[in-house]
């Protein structure tokens, strides 16, 4: 199998980037470090954007409002229980931390695009997995989400459109294979829906 | 706001609602997302340090790694999370892995599998237990790779995490570490804080025999950057990428005899260097010093070496 090929994932398996949210937990027993800068990278931007809704707090230090700060708080606070309970439920966890941290306003700023990671990593084409988490993860919603993908993968934005329709419906489909109804509502507290 | 105001807001929104559920974002998605924008959620982009200032925070809370098992337990790999796990196993084991690849204990489809970044570095390791050499070498070339990318990217920063395994596994058999060659950019202007802060962290963290010089004292590697596994695989990288994930996809393989001649360059690069190194004695590794270090080589014109059996000290 040719190297470069097996360290992109684009045929073959998988790296660390590409493992599912429910198998970073197990991995975090062997490999503490990875798993969880890994597990950090992907939401940081996400949670970064709850920090800065979250409400300012009266009788509380600069430490206590600087989104920063804020931010490296609730990933530090959250190592002891990442891998404690079910796997599959680590980013439930992870949602009450951030509530715990900052607020109900902060979680719900983000809830929907944090919940959509679950069966982002199920979609089977690599590429499309690691496209589509990166324009959650990052970028969706913002004006020039196009032009910083297409900056990003080094592709035109024509391409970036149509990679966002095609990755977007191979996520409705992951999503609808991968998770029965009940189990969707489990995983993310209905906030994904079926 | 006025009512004009208003009316234009409202459209301005439906116009972006409707953008990204032509993209195929699913409605509630689009409602957040652009909400997130109107309440102003991403005038604050995540610093470039932030990641590693985490992870950095988090190092004294995060567990310890799992006592390592014999490979050959792992009899059933359903999946890739299966296989990492195993790697990281084989690689504090290592007299136990390879003892398990002779023996033919490793589970078949495990070595399709290990064709990847992760088992290259257990082959390397093998490659230094037989032969004594160092198991593998990079030319680590700032014109080409940001210094930052090796903490802020999970591939490089895994990259480097296995480097300091596949050392320790070197140790433990008795052979020399890996070599890192890194080329600097032409002037100390072209370093900004963040690239002198990832620099300070990285040299002081190696666990590799380092060897600095200038793009001239690095001959034809000067051009390039290149990673060597044992003597039979190697990647090489000849163009400045933006990202990392550009310059991973952008690396070109190499394998059997082109492979021998650059780990034969490349050592001979280091002996080269290490004949007409300057003396500085003991390096302190912080910002400053960085910067005095690179300052030494790209205008000293002298190349610097930092070796592991010396510990702290620069020759």
């Amino acid at each position: 199998m040719r190297l470069i090929q097996t360290i992109m994932g684009s045929s073959g398996p998988m790296y660390l980037d590409q493992v599912r949210f429910e198998e970073l937990p197990r991995l975090y027993k062997l490999t503490p470090k990875a798993a969880y800068h890994e597990f950090t990278r992907r939401l940081q931007p996400l949670v970064l954007q709850a920090a800065q809704a979250c409400s300012p707090r009266v009788g509380t230090g600069p430490s206590q409002t600087d989104p920063c700060g804020l931010t490296i708080r609730t990933f530090k606070e959250f190592v002891p229980t990442f891998d404690v309970g079910l796997d599959a439920l680590v980013l439930r966890r992870f949602a009450a931390v951030i509530r715990r941290v900052m607020d109900k306003a902060a979680f719900d700023a983000i809830s929907r695009r944090y919940y959509m990671q679950l069966p982002i990593y199920h979609i089977p084409d690599p590429y499309e997995r690691a496209f589509l988490a990166l324009a959650y993860q990052s970028f969706v919603g913002q004006p020039d989400m196009v032009p910083r993908l297409s900056e990003q993968f080094g592709i035109s934005a024509d391409r970036v459109i149509d990679q966002l329709k095609s990755s977007n419906a191979s996520l409705e489909r992951s999503r609808q294979k991968c998770f029965s109804p009940d189990e969707l509502h489990r995983l993310t507290e209905g906030l994904i829906k079926p | 706001m006025s009512a004009i105001d208003r009316t234009v807001d409202l459209a301005s929104r439906a116009a972006h609602m409707a953008g990204l559920r032509d993209l195929g974002f699913p409605e509630y998605v689009a409602q957040e997302a652009v909400s997130a924008h109107e309440s102003g959620l991403f005038s604050m982009q995540p610093p470039a340090d932030l990641l590693r200032r985490t992870i950095d925070q988090c190092e004294d809370v995060l567990a310890a790694p799992a006592v390592a098992a014999r490979p050959e337990a792992l009899a059933a790999w359903h999946d890739i999370s299966e296989v990492l796990a195993a790697y990281y196993m084989a690689v504090t084991d290592l007299d136990g892995a390879l003892e398990s690849l002779k023996m033919g204990h490793w589970p078949s489809h495990a070595s399709r599998s290990f064709g990847y970044l992760a088992g290259e570095c257990l082959a390397a390791a093998g490659f230094a237990k037989e032969t004594g050499q160092r198991p593998m070498m990079l030319v680590d070339n700032h014109n080409l790779i940001d210094p930052d990318w090796w903490l802020s990217d999970s591939w490089f920063s895994e990259v480097s995490d296995q480097f300091a395994a596949v050392n320790h596994a070197a140790r433990t058999v008795l052979a020399p570490p890996s070599a890192v060659v890194m080329v600097l950019r032409p002037s100390l202007d072209d370093y900004d804080h963040r690239a002198l802060q990832a620099l300070a962290k990285l040299l002081d963290e190696t666990s590799s025999d380092v060897w600095i010089m200038s793009e001239g004292q690095a001959g034809a590697y000067g051009k390039q950057d290149v990673f060597v596994f044992g003597d039979e695989r190697a990647m090489m990288l000849a163009e400045r990428c933006s990202t990392p994930s550009a310059a991973f996809r952008s690396f070109r393989e190499m394998s059997a005899s082109p492979v021998r001649e650059i780990r034969a360059g490349i050592e001979a690069l280091t002996k080269q260097a290490t004949d007409s190194c300057a003396s500085r004695g003991t390096f302190s590794k912080c910002h400053d010093d960085v910067r005095g270090l690179l300052g030494s080589v790209i205008d000293g014109g002298q190349a610097m070496r930092l070796m592991q059996s010396d510990s702290l000290a620069v020759t």
